[in-house]
């Protein structure tokens, strides 16, 4: 029943987000597993007038990357760089922009907590810039879409998961991403995209399709699954008996 | 030494949902691998051999082709038994994995099954005999397995090869039509995946062979036999899969009902083999033939007819309260008492189609001569609406026939599987009145549909007759302690003729 709504229908887990941001939800997590394209929706579905910014944590991560920090000029002082959650505030100047927050389970507790700060609603959210003592708030239409591999959204630390009601397991490859793979392999990419520890991302099968033009099946195989490439080949084999 | 998994999450269905799989490994042994498709669990080998990658795919064509949760549906239907149905969904997943370019012929094989065959002959396993060649069929093993018969039973060896070779003929002409492997939903029945319908057609053939047991050579032509073995000795171990059987008994059925006798040989016999003229069924397209959804009206029965309802008062020499105490001076045992006899009810079941015609008058004779049967009658009238009406129970009629009649045939199974169903006790007999012109509810007559019904007939001990009139007369030689045997209508002879190659008597 999904093996041909790829191409045809959006799947179930896109038509929420996308059903969501019609509806003018402006803070959504989307988790499920890596390379299914959560980080490409958040920064291309919906409105994005103002600008989307992404935020990647890591341990190493610092405020810097969220408010912003001062860096050495051409003239020999500092100015003030803003940070992509600042930046996202500001949007066009006009409308507020939106910020994808990628893993946010890595960060740091120090980065973290500025992420709560920055992500709090519009009206206690403020953030005053050290340079000029200026205040910032969220301009109207600012959005926020944080992306996890965290499968139990439990697991959450509790003020983030208040800050963002909304939860969507992305399961399947968003239609547009898949348009970049041939159409024979758009099927597997969607089937494997959330197989569990057998999952195979769509940069996988990607790659896969790239070299097998080149150096045929069984060459791209060895070269993209390794020691799966038997077992993969003949279940695609097998598939192939029905249409 | 690498180790392989199968990857069941690759494959797709149509008719149902994709998810993830439970895998786990086994040895290459037959009996260990296994797939659970409601369950989505998969045993399979991860060996790096040519076996383990056949029994692999094997696994995997069932993870990709057999029914799921609709199975049970499948059974439900009673075209063919569960058993014939798992053997040839073997022999479909085989050749598929054939076709989809795995070496089955050359390499599906664990042994063992030389060691089956020759136990099977030994043990006189006809049943399992033919289950065992046709799951076999098309793969190495079958050929191991037909030499262990062979060892027993050379007339066994040479019929279960022509068996095998003739059910692979049979699927190859199966995929030729595209839907062998389809997983779609049939959007006639329902019914799915739809590549399985053509394992419940060639299931049915199945059980019609398994059901036939070969008669033991008579000395005359085991002597023929031992000469022609002699012959074909030279041929080798496979040469008999291609050979025309020699000069055999006639097949004896094997009556799983009990009471039914086989009449004569088959139209094959005059090619030496009965179970050449025992072929599968065929029908147009993939989709098999369905018997519409019983929906059943009760009539209101106002007219009361003569007698009680079955039950009658007979002397008996035993008793408390002596009625008839004029027969102690005439009743050489003295039966003054009365003794309660019960009828036994019994249901007459009408095919009210329009090649079938039944007045009001015949119905009444009916309810006279069994007070306590429930007479029915059914015809095809779509998708809405009754189609089979309760006419006469329990001493009570209608005071006009519904005009209603006339129509298909559509639920001839579904209304004597409720005949069956709703009698008053196991004794109560059934009375089936129809011409045989069994129908599904789109389409015209179907032999597989008809063997069902003929089947189901003589399992139950239906009294199958051919017009009202008879069944009035049956009634009445009923009552009067007599016994009633079927008059098969020529359709169901013809198709029983045609299916089993011998007489339906």
């Amino acid at each position: 029943m999904t093996t041909n709504q790829t191409t045809t229908t959006l799947p179930e887990c896109w038509q929420a987000f996308e059903d969501c941001l019609n509806a003018g939800i402006d803070r959504i997590v989307l988790y499920g597993p890596s390379g299914i394209g959560k980080t490409y929706a958040g920064l291309n579905m919906g409105n994005v007038e103002g600008g989307a910014y992404r935020l990647v944590c890591t341990e190493d991560m610092t405020n810097a990357d969220v408010t912003g920090a001062f860096m050495p000029n051409e003239r020999g002082t500092f100015t003030w760089n803003y940070g992509s959650a600042v930046k996202a505030w500001e949007g066009n100047g006009i409308v507020g922009g939106r910020l994808i927050v990628d893993e946010v389970d890595k960060a740091s507790g120090d980065v973290f907590a500025t992420l709560l700060a920055m992500l709090d609603s519009p009206e206690s959210a403020t953030w005053e810039n050290p340079e000029n003592g200026r205040i910032h708030r969220p301009k109207n239409g600012f959005s926020a879409i944080m992306t996890t591999n965290v499968e139990n959204m439990e697991e959450l630390p509790t003020a983030l998961a208040d800050r963002f009601p909304i939860r969507i397991r992305i399961n399947a490859p968003h239609p547009t991403a898949l348009l970049a793979l041939s159409p024979d392999l758009r099927n597997y990419a969607v089937r494997m995209a959330d197989a569990g520890e057998r999952r195979i991302s769509l940069r996988a099968f990607m790659a896969f399709d790239k070299i097998r033009k080149a150096y045929g099946d069984e060459k791209a195989a060895r070269l993209t699954f390794g020691q799966r490439a038997e077992s993969i080949l003949d279940a695609i084999a097998i598939d192939k008996v029905s249409a | 030494m690498n180790s392989i998994v199968v990857e069941p999450e690759l494959l797709g269905r149509r008719d149902t949902d994709h998810g993830r799989w439970d895998v786990s490994e086994c040895n290459p042994r037959r009996g260990e691998p296994r797939t659970n498709i409601v369950s989505r669990e998969m045993v399979a080998p991860t060996h790096d051999t040519v076996l383990a990658r056949v029994i692999r795919a094997h696994e995997m064509m069932h993870a990709k082709v057999t029914p799921a949760h609709s199975y049970p549906r499948w059974v439900e239907r009673q075209i063919a038994t569960n058993k014939a149905m798992t053997v040839v969904e073997e022999l479909r997943v085989n050749l598929l994995c054939q076709k989809a370019g795995f070496d089955v012929k050359g390499n599906l094989t664990d042994g063992g099954e030389t060691a089956d065959g020759e136990r099977i002959t030994a043990t006189k396993d006809w049943h399992g005999a033919v289950l065992m060649a046709i799951a076999t069929a098309g793969t190495a093993s079958n050929k191991a397995f037909l030499t262990g018969v062979r060892r027993h039973n050379r007339e066994w060896g040479i019929i279960l090869a022509d068996i095998s070779k003739r059910a692979v003929k049979e699927m190859e002409k199966a995929y030729r039509t595209g839907t062998l492997a389809s997983t779609e939903v049939d959007r006639r029945t329902g019914l799915a995946p739809l590549g399985f319908s053509h394992v419940e057609r060639i299931a049915e053939w199945v059980d019609r062979l398994a059901s036939i047991v070969p008669e033991e050579p008579t000395e005359t032509s085991t002597e023929t036999n031992g000469t022609g073995a002699g012959a074909g000795a030279g041929d080798g171990e496979g040469a008999g899969e291609s050979q025309a059987p020699r000069k055999r008994g006639r097949p004896k059925k094997h009556n799983p009902a009990g009471g039914h006798s086989n009449g004569g040989t088959g139209d094959g016999s005059a090619t030496g083999n009965p179970y050449k003229g025992i072929t599968p069924d065929q029908y147009n397209g993939a989709s098999p033939p369905q018997w519409g959804e019983l929906r059943i009206e009760r009539c209101a029965m106002p007219k009361h007819t003569k007698g009680n309802i079955g039950k009658k008062r007979i002397a008996s020499n035993m008793g408390r309260a002596p009625r008839r105490i004029h027969r102690l001076l005439t009743d050489p045992e003295k039966r003054i008492f009365d003794k309660v006899s019960r009828g036994t009810g019994g249901i007459v079941v009408i095919d009210a189609s329009g090649s079938m015609s039944f007045t009001h008058d015949q119905i009444r004779q009916m309810v006279e001569n069994a007070p306590g049967a429930t007479v029915v009658a059914y015809t095809d009238r779509g998708n809405t609406g009754p189609n089979m009406w309760v006419i006469a129970d329990k001493g009570k009629m209608v005071n006009e026939l519904p005009d209603v009649f006339g129509h298909g045939n559509g639920v001839d199974f579904p209304a004597i599987e409720w005949a069956v169903k709703n009698r008053q006790s196991s004794r109560s007999p059934i009375i089936w009145v129809t011409d045989g012109g069994v129908c599904p509810t789109s389409g015209g007559y179907s032999d597989m549909l008809g063997m069902q019904c003929i089947n189901y007939c003589i399992k139950n001990n239906i009294i199958v007759l051919p017009y009202v009139t008879e069944a009035v007369d049956a009634l009445k030689k009923m009552k009067n302690g007599n016994k009633v045997k079927s008059r098969w209508p020529y359709q169901f002879k013809s198709t029983y003729k045609n299916k089993m190659g011998v007489e339906l008597s």
